[in-house]
This record gives C-alpha cells, sequence and structure tokens, in this order.
C-alpha cells in the first residue's frame, strides 16, 4: 500500500511538472542529435571481448566463478533466467543481442526508450536528469538497471546504475555483482551508415579495473520489431555471423 | 494485440510460479496468527521482491538432514521502511526467524523477527494475534 502511495505521488509530481510546462511559454527543447530508429547487428559473439582484446580483468574469485558458469554454459545447465524464463539480459548483455532493437526519443517528454526485441526489455533513459539516489537504487535494483543520459556533441551518454544481481554480462556467463554500473557512449559513425555504442563496464566486486566493450549495428528501416520472447518461434538470424542455431 | 496480450499474461505467470517458492498471492488466514515459531537455520535464499518478499531457510530435521522452511516477509517498500535491504542476509548467513507458521502444516510461515549473525535482531516476537508486516 505504500508502494502505491509512492507512485501515486511521483504521477501526482509528474502532473504537477506537465501542468507548469503546458502553462508557461517554455522554449521548445533544443533538438537531440536523431539516433531514432531500427538497429540489427550483423555480427554476434557469445563472449562480450573488451576493447584491446582478451578476457575481462576478473578478480581470481571471480574468474573462477567465470570457468565454472562458462563450463555450465555448455551443458545448458546455467541457472540463466535470462533465458529460462525470459527475465531481461540486463546491461551490457543486452547490447550483444542478435535481435534488433529501436531507439524511440520524445524530446517534449525529455525520455528516450530502447526497445530490444528479445524478450520485450525496455530500457527507459530520462535526458538530463541526475541518477536516483544510492539509497533508492539499492532499495529497487532493477534487471537493466535505472538509466540517465545526455548528449556530448552528437553523443547519447548514458549512464547506467541500480542493477539486480539476477543476471550475466554475457551469453558465456560473465558474472557480475550489484556494485555494477555502467557508461555508454552512443553515435553514428561511418556518415551514418552504423551506429557505435561503446560501453565501459565498472564493477569492483568482480573487476579489478574498469573496461569498456564496442558494439556495432547497421540502421534497418528495412525491417519492422517483433513480439518475441525466448522460447517462441524467432525472426532468421542466418544473416547475423556467429550465431549458431540450437538444433 | 489480442495475442500480444496473452502473451505478456503468460510471462506473467511464469515470473510469479518462479519467484514465489510456495504458493501464489493468497490469505492471510492460512498463517496461524496465534501461534509463533522458531527455527535456526542457513539462509539459502534471500528473494527481495514485490508482492512479498521470502527467505529460504535450511532447517536441520532430527537425523540432521536439511529441510527447507519459507518465510514470508512483506513488499519491498515495507521492508525497505523497517530497515531491510537487499542484502541485510545472504546465502550461508546462520540466522534465527520467528514466524506465525501455516495452518496446513507445511513448511512455510510469516515473518516476525530475525536475529541476525552479527547479533542484531529486526522485527518482533510479541505480536501474536495480529497480522506480522
Amino acid at each position: 500500500m505504500r508502494l502505491a502511495h509512492r507512485w501515486l505521488g511521483y504521477a501526482a509530481g509528474s502532473a504537477l511538472v506537465v501542468f507548469c510546462t503546458a502553462s508557461s511559454a517554455a522554449p521548445a527543447p533544443a533538438a537531440w542529435p536523431d539516433l531514432s530508429g531500427i538497429y540489427w547487428t550483423n555480427t554476434y559473439s557469445p563472449k562480450i571481448v573488451p576493447v584491446g582484446g582478451g578476457d575481462p580483468p576478473y578478480k581470481p574469485e571471480a574468474m573462477a566463478e567465470y570457468r565454472k558458469n562458462a563450463d555450465a554454459v555448455k551443458t545448458y545447465s546455467l541457472d540463466d533466467k535470462s533465458r529460462k524464463v525470459c527475465t531481461p539480459d540486463g546491461i551490457p548483455r543486452i547490447l550483444q543481442s542478435p535481435y534488433p532493437f529501436e531507439i524511440v526519443a520524445t524530446p517534449n517528454r525529455g525520455e528516450i526508450h530502447i526497445l530490444y526485441e528479445l524478450n520485450h526489455v525496455i530500457r527507459l533513459i530520462s535526458i538530463d536528469k541526475p541518477l536516483p539516489p544510492a539509497d533508492e537504487l539499492e532499495i529497487f535494483p532493477f534487471y537493466s538497471g535505472h538509466s540517465v543520459g545526455h548528449f556530448e556533441g552528437d553523443t547519447l551518454v548514458i549512464e547506467t546504475a541500480g542493477f539486480n544481481e539476477k543476471t550475466f554480462l554475457d551469453n558465456s556467463g560473465a558474472p557480475h555483482t550489484d556494485q555494477l554500473r555502467t557508461v555508454e557512449r552512443i553515435r553514428k559513425i561511418n556518415g551514418g551508415k552504423e551506429l557505435e555504442d561503446v560501453v565501459t563496464i565498472h564493477d569492483p566486486g568482480v573487476f579489478t579495473k574498469d573496461w569498456s566493450a564496442r558494439f556495432v549495428y547497421q540502421p534497418r528501416s528495412d525491417i519492422r520489431m517483433m513480439d518475441y520472447v525466448c522460447g517462441e518461434k524467432h525472426r532468421d538470424l542466418s544473416s547475423v555471423k556467429g550465431v549458431v542455431q540450437r538444433r | 494485440m489480442h495475442v500480444r496480450v496473452l502473451a505478456a499474461a503468460s510471462a506473467a505467470a511464469v515470473l510469479a510460479a518462479v519467484t514465489v517458492p510456495a504458493f501464489a498471492h493468497h490469505s492471510y488466514a492460512e498463517f496461524d496468527t496465534d501461534k509463533k515459531m522458531t527455527v535456526e537455520g542457513t539462509v539459502k535464499e534471500f528473494q527481495w521482491t514485490n508482492p512479498h518478499s521470502w527467505l529460504l531457510v535450511n532447517v536441520p530435521n532430527a537425523k540432521g538432514e536439511p529441510e527447507q522452511w519459507a518465510v514470508e516477509l512483506s513488499s519491498v517498500s515495507l521492508l525497505a521502511s523497517r530497515g531491510w535491504r537487499p542484502k541485510t542476509v545472504v546465502p550461508g548467513d546462520k540466522v534465527e526467524v520467528t514466524f506465525h507458521p501455516m495452518r496446513n502444516g507445511m513448511k512455510a510461515g510469516s515473518y516476525m523477527a530475525i536475529k541476525l549473525p552479527n547479533g542484531k535482531t529486526m522485527g518482533d516476537t510479541d505480536r501474536l494475534g495480529t497480522a506480522a508486516q
């Protein structure tokens, strides 16, 4: 019941903000660099490889856990809720998804949504807002964390924290803790022919230092998003290099 | 549109089935609020989740074999307002949990209080006859 009150409070607050915005002669928000659209990668790897190659800088005990998880992946015995009951992948795992995603920008609300085809994942990125206080991040951890963003030139910078510990960092069983924080830098490259997301991963619970990984996607105005959760019939992934279909 | 709604509902049902260990949303009458029971055991899992959080504790039986008890706690917001956090208890912790037991004898109950490994006690063991929150 108290939670309901809390959300009612948020709703009332939001209504107030909307009212004030509508009644004042506020100038239109500055135009955001246009990243909207559907994107799909053409390459896939189950293991997220750091920029520069090699393994992520695991602490020894985390490396042992990773090896154990990676062995369990090979025998389909990893306790991986994202593949068994279709919960969200979390960040950065969803970034390596071989399925498409769509970026939807609503500047008048100060929000960007990223919709992922796999498991109906929706990320809400509040633009030019601070992250919730540490206490709230701890009490209300989310699969995809809590995200805020801002633009630096043509680059969308997304900071995410407040993750639960029910996910892995990639499809090879990379572990993490609730100390995980990520910073993504998303921009168009090659004259708009590709979209780049460089994610920096901070988790002193498992890593000796921060590290980065890079993902590249192609704009695909020729396709539409599908309604897909794991276990159902899905789109043909044969065009994505590196995908091995399980038979 | 219809199919989409059904798919979402199915996914929610699956989630509910895996996150609630013993039974789904239910009447409080299933707990005997006139009784209290205390077990000592080792935390197997703490599910920090809505609508109710759950604590799974392995408790040795008369033969010394571990038996799982499922203790239901309140919502995340309510627990947080009473000082709980997602890692107030973690797997492996030795704890002493007091709860209103189920009327039907299932190894489950409604949380009243807990003694943590550091000796700190949370909750209240004296609220017989009331719905513990």
